[in-house]
């Protein structure tokens, strides 16, 4: 093949590359935050007030839709937040990987291994909690970053959605009370998976 | 003579400025990255470098490009699909780093396609070297940023220690009798990892020398700069710890990027001094 010919190959490839990228469907945005808007606010002798302190779960300026609670059984006490990010095909308006825990005034995050989900025990100069979180495309959970984010590039590049759930469950966790809070967050992520599998997307 | 030329290196000319001007929304994006972000600020003197050495490995134009064969055409056209499929995909669906990395992919298939591989001989280390300009994933970045820093404080603190001065190390904090310090983000070197590995690959490839050398120039640059960072906050902490909270805005701390930099250059210069000395008696 003439080089000639090979440039006509070249530049019909390219063209054709141009065409997909420029002409393919926009990515749909989620209306309405159903999961969220359904969080009970009772949940399995768990009574929750909104809000948390940021210092224990940061919020994050990308989240589309939110929920904060303190939830409280007896004496234990767990922060749930749960929110939702949409149209991540724009890689500014997914969750921010430096706000899923505090990092101020921390001096040391130190991964824990918790069943189906992700976890870290967070520990600073007066605190110490443990953080268990995980991403929820539709039923799915993903607690590996990279599963998700092949998951949620199949999402956006077939159903042209690009919505997910990040939920996260923070439970104090004193000097000595690493087992009793990664009990409380393996009941919480139990609760809250079977919670919001029935309820998320949009 | 280089008249005759022209008709073979022009097809590839125009496919690679086809090729560049289908990639302009990535390098736009990858340039406000490079300006945003100061460890990457190396990315601006890629292209440029990169150019040069396929300035400097043209050869002689005269010698036009012979026609390809069958199977590097092939090979060609497969890595220009992948690299066009990376690029689709990682645009699409928001993946940066795919849409980035493909393009150096994309302009070799270009080169191979088009060009055959005598093309690719002149120009192959010019387009790897485009790789350097490709923000590493940040969530890889910050992993490591993370256990660096975790490692950065205990061997300052293992070297305070021998030096006699009383320290505590918890996690990423060091406790002085004075004064409490944190190992932070920008303290780290490995944000500028890939700076730093650009700069030695840049070194050992502008001059001629043995094949062994440049290797070994090219893999010590990230390590030397790892060994330049814990100097650096060696110093940091020791000057906090004798002068007080007033030390932590000294130069070497206000400029830790370029401290490090600086240092890495001088200890590359170092080794590359080494190295000649020893390679020397052979020739």
């Amino acid at each position: 093949m003439r080089a000639g010919r090979r440039l006509v190959v070249v530049l019909g490839l390219l063209a054709a590359t141009a065409a997909v990228w420029y002409l393919a469907s926009p990515v749909g945005e989620c209306a309405s935050a159903a999961a969220l808007n359904e969080l009970p606010a009772t949940l399995h002798g768990w009574t929750g007030v909104d809000g948390i302190p940021d210092r224990i779960l940061p919020a994050d300026p990308g989240e589309a839709a939110m929920v904060r609670r303190t939830y409280r059984n007896g004496r234990r006490v767990a922060w749930v937040s749960v929110a939702l990010f949409t149209r991540q095909d724009q890689p500014d308006r997914r969750a921010s990987i430096n706000r899923i825990y505090p990092e101020k005034d921390v001096s040391l995050v130190e991964r824990v291994a918790l069943p189906g989900v992700d976890a870290v025990l967070v520990s600073g100069a007066d605190r110490r909690f443990l953080v268990a979180y995980w991403r929820q495309i539709d039923r799915r959970m993903y607690a590996s970053e990279l599963r998700f984010r092949l998951a949620l590039m199949r999402a956006i590049l077939f159903a042209r959605r690009g919505d997910s759930l990040l939920v996260r469950i923070a439970v104090p966790a004193g000097p000595d009370g690493l087992p009793e809070a990664l009990v409380t967050a393996v009941e919480l992520t139990q609760i809250l998976g079977a919670v919001l599998a029935g309820r998320a997307g949009c | 003579m280089a008249r005759q030329s022209v008709p073979g290196w022009a097809p590839l000319i125009t496919a690679g400025t086809a090729t560049l001007a289908l990639y302009a929304p990535v390098l736009a994006g990858m340039a406000a990255d490079w300006a945003r972000f100061p460890s990457q600020s190396h990315g601006f003197a890629v292209p440029v470098i990169s150019a040069y050495l396929i300035w400097t490995r043209r050869g002689t134009a005269a010698s036009g490009l012979p026609d390809s064969s069958l199977a590097t055409m092939s090979i060609g056209l497969a890595a220009l699909v992948t690299g066009l499929g990376a690029l689709l995909i990682g645009s699409l669906s928001g993946e940066t780093f795919l849409a980035r990395i493909s393009m150096p992919l994309a302009l070799l298939g270009v080169v191979l396609f088009v060009g055959g591989p005598a093309a690719v001989r002149r120009v192959w280390v010019g387009l790897a070297y485009l790789l350097f300009m490709v923000p590493l994933p940040y969530l890889t970045v910050k992993i490591l940023t993370y256990q660096s820093r975790l490692l950065d404080a205990g061997i300052t603190a293992a070297a305070l220690r021998r030096l006699g001065v009383p320290v505590l190390q918890d996690g990423v904090m060091l406790h002085l009798p004075n004064i409490t310090l944190e190992v932070a983000e920008d303290c780290s070197s490995v944000p500028a990892i890939a700076a730093l590995i650009a700069l030695g690959v840049a070194y050992a490839l502008l001059r001629p020398r043995p094949v062994w050398s440049r290797i070994t120039l090219a893999l010590a640059a990230a390590p030397l700069g790892l060994l330049a960072n814990i100097a650096r906050l060696i110093v940091t902490v020791l000057a906090a710890y004798l002068v007080g909270p007033v030390a932590i805005g000294n130069v070497i701390h206000q400029f830790a990027g370029t401290t490090v930099f600086l240092a890495t250059i001088l200890l590359l210069r170092g080794l590359d001094r080494m190295l000649t000395r020893l390679s020397g008696p052979r020739r």
